[in-house]
């Protein structure tokens, strides 16, 4: 993707953002909508001179919205480490953080050997376990462990 | 009265020597840990402070205030994770010297800037107190919001060469700083009737997965090397070094103190605003403004004297107004309070003893962080040696714990992995993710003071002469247009130059 591409994008997403932040400030008592109606203005202009901008400049360089990651390998880290939040979050925090992690350590080990896998269970046991006293067995701050 | 005597003895004994270490590593830890803060450090020892004597209780707090000041530092160098908000501006130069291989001088550098600062901040809380109290009293609504004006304009200095995406960027943080109740009218915004938003996006959540996901998503890459960063040289008489190239900019670290000791006093502001326009100055006085961002020991120096300075700052107020100069500082109120002492300018008469022992104790406090810091160093450089896979799992589980931990919110941790995808997004749009903190950071402060000034204005029927005539807001928007029309000046140079 070249950058002209990457600026059309993002100011046409901004504007529309805009506009869709523009449609919750309606029915709201004008005190409360004055800052932020001037922030969405503003943020209109300066996404229009963006687009402009872009078309002005030309093409520009390639961007490697991946950088140098396989696509998939990408997209499989970013997707566990989501479900990983989700579980850990409105499941078990312990069960989600400890599948999670091990998932993401396996995945992206350059090898995949059996000492390689215990030394990635070894460590999640020990970072969760390190976590549990901290957190809340020290600060009293106590993890979601909503079904177990 | 005030007896040298009491003072010595109360500095001298063991037991309180051995509270402020301890305090004091709490702290270091707390700051050390993205998500946790100075704050809930000294909430959380609040109680543990009721058993001992008034002077204790507060170099005890004190020591955590400190302390994590500087351990918020650690991480921002480490893994581009700033521990603390005050410390954001240290991952612009600390990460990239740790890339270089330089973790070590670089944590250095930013723990011999925390003690700098802190003994700055310190000597002004001794020796300042009364005319800066005076001074700070001067400081409005107008003022606040002219102050967060002046701290935007370093939107030029952390999008050089590309003004237009840096300003869009912090547009996207102050817009994001809007979410949830507004403050004047209890109504919901941009919360898309949903419960969950009205409480708005916590600022740390949302720091934590601007910094921290997009490294650990560019990480990725890098998951078959044996390490993520270069490995650091150990180099010979790396403190001594440190400390002699420390004394050469001199000059930064009094710019930094000056800011802190100033912004601090300034009842809301804090160090998350003072370390921008910290950086912001040091970048403009330095004779390579283009090499801020690069990695150089300059960018660590202002933020963390700075938001070290800010320490004794914020305490001026506290101590002899009654009124905080920052979040810590309302917390150390509350303690002042419980232990039976009131704010305010009796304190320094008929509590001498106390205040002096717990100001000189300050210094005491300073000197055991540097000694802690030391050790410290030692340990966290080894952090560099984890294999890329094992620090990216780390440092997003860290993220998840560190959103989750500030309020107990699951919220919190799906703002953290939203604004994680943002921050990437404009990462790789050549945006930075820089910019969109600040406007997120300054944001609340910078609409409370707009209207707070409206209103203020509109009560004494002149809007515009509110805003505009009183005389500390005078120097700051002066201050602004310097700092924009130098800014724009550079770029027009830079680019006739590059011309040429």
């Amino acid at each position: 993707m070249h950058e002209q591409t990457l600026d059309y994008c993002l100011g046409a997403g901004l504007l529309g953002l805009g506009a869709l932040l523009w449609t919750q400030l309606e029915g709201l008592p004008i005190e409360g909508t004055l800052f932020p109606a001037a922030l969405i203005c503003f943020l209109a202009v300066c996404s229009l001179a963006l687009i402009l901008r872009a078309f002005l400049q030309g093409k520009g360089a390639v961007v490697h919205f991946f950088g140098e990651t396989p696509v998939r390998q990408w997209f499989t880290a970013v997707i566990v480490f989501a479900i990983q939040c989700i579980i850990a979050m409105y499941v078990s925090f312990l069960v989600g953080m400890a599948l999670g992690m091990t998932t993401l350590l396996i995945l992206l080990s350059p090898q995949r050997t059996a000492r390689s896998i215990v030394c990635s269970l070894l460590f999640v046991g020990l970072f969760l376990g390190a976590i549990e006293f901290f957190f809340s067995s020290m600060m009293h701050i106590y993890f979601p462990e909503t079904l177990f | 009265m005030l007896d040298f005597g009491v003072i010595l003895s109360n500095l001298s004994d063991p037991l309180t020597l051995l509270l402020m270490m301890g305090s004091a590593s709490f702290g270091i830890i707390m700051g050390a840990i993205p998500g946790l803060s100075g704050t809930l450090g000294i909430a959380l020892l609040l109680p543990f402070t009721f058993s001992v004597e008034p002077h204790q209780a507060l170099l005890m707090l004190g020591s955590v205030y400190c302390g994590s000041e500087y351990g918020g530092s650690i991480p921002a160098i480490l893994i581009n994770t700033p521990g603390t908000a005050a410390a954001l501006c240290t991952t612009f130069d600390g990460h990239p010297m740790a890339l270089r291989g330089e973790a070590q001088k670089a944590l250095l550098t930013a723990l011999i800037a925390s003690i700098f600062g802190g003994l700055f901040g310190v000597a002004a809380l001794l020796f300042l107190s009364g005319p800066l109290a005076d001074v700070s009293m001067s400081f409005g609504a107008a003022e606040q919001f002219w102050l967060c004006v002046f701290a935007l304009t370093i939107i030029a200095s952390l999008s050089s060469g590309n003004i237009l995406k840096g300003l869009l960027g912090a547009l996207l943080g102050l817009l994001l700083s809007c979410v949830g109740m507004d403050p004047v009218t209890g109504m919901p915004r941009f919360t898309f009737n949903t419960m969950e938003l009205m409480g708005g996006i916590n600022v740390v959540p949302a720091l934590i997965g601007l910094f921290a996901i997009p490294l650990a998503l560019m990480l990725l890459r890098a998951a078959g090397a044996t390490s993520a960063m270069a490995p650091y040289v150990k180099m010979p008489n790396v403190v001594w070094n440190t400390l002699r190239d420390f004394c050469k900019r001199i000059w930064v670290a009094g710019v930094g103190g000056v800011v802190g000791v100033i912004v601090g006093i300034m009842p809301g502001a804090g160090g998350n605003i003072a370390t921008f326009v910290a950086y912001n100055e040091a970048k403009r006085f330095s004779k390579h403004p283009e090499k801020f961002g690069t990695g150089i020991m300059e960018g660590i120096m202002a933020p963390e004297v700075c938001n070290n300075a800010v320490v004794g700052g914020a305490q001026i107020p506290m101590l002899t107004l009654g009124i905080p100069g920052s979040a810590p500082a309302a917390v150390m109120l509350g303690a002042l309070m419980t232990h039976g002492l009131k704010p305010g300018f009796n304190l320094f008469t008929e509590q001498a003893n106390i205040v002096y022992t717990y100001s000189i104790g300050l210094i005491l406090s300073n000197i055991m962080i540097l000694f802690l810091g030391l050790f410290f160093v030692r340990v966290f450089v080894q952090a560099l040696k984890i294999p890329a896979h094992y620090l990216l799992v780390s440092i997003m589980t860290m993220g998840v714990v560190g959103a989750y931990s500030i309020n107990s919110s699951a919220m919190d941790v799906l703002s953290m992995l939203g604004c994680g995808i943002i921050g990437y997004i404009l990462i790789k749009g050549k945006f930075g993710v820089a910019p969109m903190a600040l406007g997120l950071i300054l944001g609340s402060t910078l609409e409370e003071g707009f209207k707070l000034s409206l209103h203020l204005g509109q009560a004494e029927g002149d809007v515009v002469g509110y805003f505009f005539s009183r005389p500390a807001s005078l120097v700051l928007i002066g201050l602004t247009l310097l700092s924009t029309g130098y800014s724009v000046w550079k770029e027009i140079s830079a680019r006739k130059s590059a011309k040429e």
